[in-house]
């Protein structure tokens, strides 16, 4: 294996990291705080990716100008689909057994599914990168592409971004406190079922943000909601439910590991995400970040 | 500014847990609510939070009729909540604690004077709230309701636990708030403590209001006191024990 080999093998592994990262952080987020597993967040996520691929056709071209309009519109739409949701769904089963939140989840990535399908048809899709990320960039004498090394960058800083809103704002702490006691919080003065709407949006956000990275990353098609909320749900196990470090350590391992796993095994490397969530369940079942239930 | 809880019967699922309690409170007065384990002091004071609402009966603060209000609101409206067991947020830091408890502007009640009151809370402010110990935990859950600025601070069993000099600064406290013109409604088993810090007592056993009366009147009731408050009262019989 040639160096040269393993630092381009790093780079991809860490952007495909990076992106599941800012997926699965919000799957893990919304999970913490509303303790329901949102299984049609990669619905989500993939309603955000083909809502960029309308949006650029509409506007026609790859300039920056037009990517960072789809930054700036697609993820906040992808959040509002999130509030109709909570506000309308969601709310209902907090509280209730899991088997009716998965239900619930589950007939969203249904229904959701089947409307992409009927909205956008089943052929691949893309978005252009802008030119500035087109190309490719010197590392180490290697060409490497543009676009992935910015992803890589991107994730870093979601991470740190997560990391000052949860820890050094007030939305932060009505969010960390809504996670241990949510009752004493709502005794306290604050409306929780809001902090609760406003998680979940934050979470659609983040889903929505992944699916324009991604629809300029590769080609979209109706595969890709479910291979991430899979790998989304491998990385929360990993990290432990809840925990935004967790998140990005367990993406890293999946990111870097599928890559990695890709050219020796090919498709057997499919297996790996579920092999490292099934070594963390025996051997530490809350995560590597995660807390016992109490 | 008065709350008066009037003729209330609060459930668990089935379970029947307060009978026609009915107890008020007026304006700058320390009320305590006696009572052994499980009388229903927890349960009276989460009813009158919106916790587990009363099925019949009402609750009224300010005038308004709160008892089907939920939790958030009746804080604003100024009821300050210290839960029995503490529920400090312990991933959060102790500053964070109190950030959390503030509605929006502080008018009386601000960092600064709550750490002058209790200075460990200030050497503690970045540590996590789970660090401090069972009495500053105590300290810190009164602290953050009080920054919520409330009218009616509701106290549950706040003695329980600390150790004895705790449990002076702890009255010495409550000697403060009501100096500044607080409402306080405080339940306790700690019967000379609570005795020493109230104006007027409630006795509840069973679910249901047994007495009521000043604290001058209630010290002198040796049979009131060893009906409803004394603890060796349950001998287990003999043939009982295995």
């Amino acid at each position: 294996m040639s160096i040269e080999y393993f630092v381009f093998m790093t780079i991809n592994g860490l952007s495909q990291g990076m992106l599941l990262f800012i997926i699965a952080s919000g799957l893990s987020l919304v999970f913490g705080v509303l303790r329901v597993i949102n299984f049609a967040h990669g619905s989500l996520y993939m309603i955000g990716a083909f809502l960029a691929f309308s949006i650029s056709s509409l506007v026609s071209g790859g300039s920056l100008f037009n990517f960072l309009l789809l930054l700036l519109v697609v993820p906040p739409a992808i959040a509002i689909l999130g509030f109709i949701l909570e506000i309308s769904l969601f709310r209902r089963v907090y509280r209730q057994e899991h088997l009716l939140q998965l239900l619930l989840t589950y007939a969203l990535v249904l229904i959701l599914d089947d409307l992409v399908r009927i909205v956008w048809g089943g052929n691949p899709r893309n978005v252009p990168r802008p030119e500035i990320l087109a190309g490719s960039v010197d590392i180490f004498g290697l060409a490497l592409p543009t676009y992935n090394v910015f992803i890589m960058f991107m994730g870093p800083v979601i991470a740190l971004g997560l990391w000052w809103l949860l820890h050094r704002t007030r939305a932060g702490n009505l969010i960390r406190a809504a996670v241990t006691f949510p009752d004493t919080l709502g005794a306290l003065g604050v409306n929780v079922s809001w902090v609760m709407t406003s998680t979940f949006m934050l979470g659609c956000w983040l889903a929505g943000l992944g699916g324009v990275l991604m629809a300029a990353l590769a080609n979209i098609d109706l595969g890709i909601g479910m291979e991430k909320i899979i790998e989304s749900f491998a990385v929360v196990v990993i990290g432990g439910l809840g925990s935004i470090g967790g998140a990005l350590l367990g993406s890293l391992i999946i990111g870097l590991g599928v890559t990695f796993f890709q050219l020796p095994l090919g498709r057997w490397a499919l297996v790996f995400p579920y092999v490292i969530m099934a070594l963390v369940l025996i051997w530490r079942p809350w995560g590597f970040f995660g807390k016992p239930e109490r | 500014m008065r709350l008066v809880v009037d003729q209330i019967n609060t459930y668990y699922g089935l379970s029947h847990i307060l009978f026609d309690v009915s107890l008020d409170v007026a304006q700058g007065e320390v009320v305590v609510l006696l009572g052994r384990n499980g009388a229903g002091k927890t349960t009276t004071m989460r009813s009158i939070m919106g916790l587990t609402p009363s099925q019949t009966g009402s609750v009224t603060f300010k005038d308004c009729d709160i008892t089907k209000w939920p939790p958030y609101k009746i804080a604003r409206l100024g009821i300050g909540f210290v839960p029995e067991d503490r529920r400090i947020f312990p991933d959060l830091t102790v500053k964070a604690n109190l950030d959390v408890g503030r509605k929006g502007k502080h008018i009386k009640w601000t960092y600064e004077r709550i750490y002058k009151f209790f200075p460990k809370l200030e050497e503690m402010a970045n540590r996590p709230g789970g660090d401090l110990s069972g009495g500053e935990q105590q300290m810190l859950t009164i602290s953050r309701a009080l920054m919520g600025n409330p009218d009616l601070i509701l106290l549950d069993e706040p003695s329980e636990g600390l150790a004895p000099l705790v449990v002076k600064t702890l009255g010495d406290f409550i000697d403060v708030m009501k100096q500044e013109g607080m409402t306080v409604l405080l339940s306790e088993q700690n019967v000379k403590f609570a005795l020493a810090h109230s104006d007027r007592a409630y006795i509840i056993d069973n679910g249901q209001i047994k007495y009521h009366g000043l604290i001058e009147e209630l010290e002198k009731d040796e049979e009131v006191k060893k009906r409803y408050l004394a603890v060796t009262d349950h001998a287990i019989p003999t043939n009982c024990q295995p």
